[in-house]
């Protein structure tokens, strides 16, 4: 489910690239000295992107120093301090990180799942403490979607809702000003994000028998090739109408900095993994890492 | 001056059956109770029960008339009741009363699909178009409306607001480009790794000819 929102590198400039590496480490970092060093491993981009809408709205600078981490102990890194929003995300990072492995836990019952689910547990508390809120936002539409996913729901759209609609939630509730250009940003990102992880997934859950809105959309799946060659145009039109829409939102967005970046997250970063994953170029270990 | 029945009864235009029908008893009795004084005043209240009597009998046969035509309009009204919700923002509430409707024909499909628009589910909401211009394929507001949609796939989302709303954003983002100028994150550490890129460069091509 994590992993999917990321620059494009061939058109990111030098001081993005900068800002980027500085709010994922800043974010590790910050969960390391909240949280503990063991949920640092949960770290995604997902929230790193969180972290760099809302820092760009809220109209919060960042302070990118050169430091050291645990990972890269001789050359020092970009990475930025911490401030309240950081140490909320972290939070946030914790919450989501959980309850996803605590849904694989209720579904698929996979034993790195569960392990994953106990490594965290004090860490888990400390974060529920520190945002209750979001965490029963979390936990509740998590709930919802496991009963969709229960009742074999067949549009992808319905099903997709409810992890979008709790990403809108969330922004909301980190957000301090009301902007509903900002939710429905939040809200189209976390459509896109459970349907690409659907898409992706295909393979492995027809294999395992596991709910996949795609599989129960269009019956009659044989492989992945073929299915998105089957599909393509109704496939194109769900993630196009998606994308398109989100620049919508974001222009309507008033944000207190330069966003380049962030621009280039959401308007080639998403649609270049849009089209990785519609015509399954590569898989997954050959990606871009960051 | 000529006082409308709900003038008499000291009603405001609109007032519901049940409103009319408690001023008038209240009124009526009133001046059942005056009629019984001597000279003038008795006489006037006579008056008064007798205007208050016709208005009564007028404004209730208007209400009953109006009653006839209902039923074959409730349809209708349920639609354009929808539509308030969905103009509203009360797009569960729509949704709700469409829910609640048990023929679905061509103009149930279209207002599903624009529920669904406004909660951005496009692909489900061009599926609900295509059915309702399939069951009534000389509408042309429903085809002109799913050719619009159709564009999202060439990129471009079909206009929600009018002239004011577009002249109002481009003010804004007029606005918000001297803003936007200041980078985050901006500190000297970005230009040392400039600097540091540069210099790379510039050994390698000293030492690597």
């Amino acid at each position: 489910m994590f992993g999917y929102v990321l620059p494009e590198k061939p058109h990111l400039y030098f001081k993005d690239f900068d800002l980027y590496r500085g709010l994922y480490c800043g974010l590790c970092k910050s969960i390391g000295s909240h949280f503990g060093q063991i949920p640092r491993l949960t770290i995604n981009y997902d929230v790193t992107f969180l972290s760099l809408l809302l820092h760009s709205f809220e109209g919060i600078d960042v302070k990118i120093e050169q430091e050291h981490c645990i990972l890269h102990p001789i050359r020092k890194r970009p990475v930025a301090s911490d401030d309240p929003l950081t140490e909320k995300l972290a939070a946030v990072n914790l919450l989501l990180s959980w309850h996803k492995l605590r849904d694989d836990v209720l579904d698929e019952k996979k034993l790195v799942a569960k392990m994953g689910c106990s490594a965290l547990k004090r860490a888990y508390r400390a974060a529920k403490k520190a945002l209750p809120r979001a965490d029963e936002i979390i936990a509740e539409q998590y709930e919802k979607l496991r009963s969709l996913e229960k009742a074999g729901e067949e549009s992808p759209e319905r099903a997709a809702d409810t992890f979008a609609e709790m990403m809108r939630r969330l922004c909301k509730e980190l957000a301090s000003k009301e902007d509903e250009n900002l939710f429905d940003l939040a809200y189209l990102v976390g459509k896109w994000v459970y349907l690409i992880d659907a898409l992706d997934d295909l393979q492995e859950d027809f294999a395992k028998n596991n709910y996949n809105p795609f599989l129960k959309a269009y019956p009659n799946f044989e492989n992945k090739a073929a299915f998105l060659k089957e599909n393509k145009e109704e496939l194109g039109f769900l993630f196009t109408g998606t994308l398109t829409a989100m620049r919508e939102s974001f222009s309507k967005i008033p944000f207190g900095f330069n966003t380049d970046l962030l621009e280039n997250i959401l308007f080639r970063g998403l649609p270049q993994m849009t089209k990785i994953i519609n015509e399954d170029h590569l898989c997954k270990k050959h990606r871009t890492k960051f | 001056m000529q006082k409308t029945p709900y003038e008499i009864l000291g009603l405001s235009e609109g007032a519901s059956l049940e409103e009319i029908e408690a001023a008038y008893e209240k009124l009526r009795a009133e001046f059942v109770e005056k009629m019984f004084l001597e000279g003038e005043a008795g006489n006037a209240a006579a008056r008064r029960v007798t205007e208050i009597d016709n208005a009564y009998r007028d404004l209730k046969a208007e209400l009953e008339s109006s009653h006839v035509h209902e039923d074959s309009f409730r349809v209708e009204n349920v639609y354009d009741e929808i539509e308030r919700l969905i103009k509203a923002g009360q797009v569960n509430d729509a949704q709700d009363k469409l829910d609640n409707l048990a023929v679905r024909d061509a103009t149930w499909h279209y207002y599903q699909s624009i529920i669904f628009y406004r909660k951005k589910w496009y692909l489900d909401s061009k599926k609900q178009l295509e059915m309702a211009v399939s069951q009534d394929p000389d509408n042309k507001r429903y085809r002109d409306a799913l050719e619009r949609l159709n564009r999202l796939l060439n990129g471009e989302l079909p206009p929600q607001g009018g002239p004011e709303e577009q002249a109002r954003r481009q003010q804004q983002q007029a606005a918000q480009a001297y803003q936007q100028q200041q980078q985050m994150g901006a500190t000297d550490d970005c230009l040392s790794s400039c600097a540091q890129c540069l210099m790379c460069n510039l050994l390698c091509n000293c030492c690597c000819r």
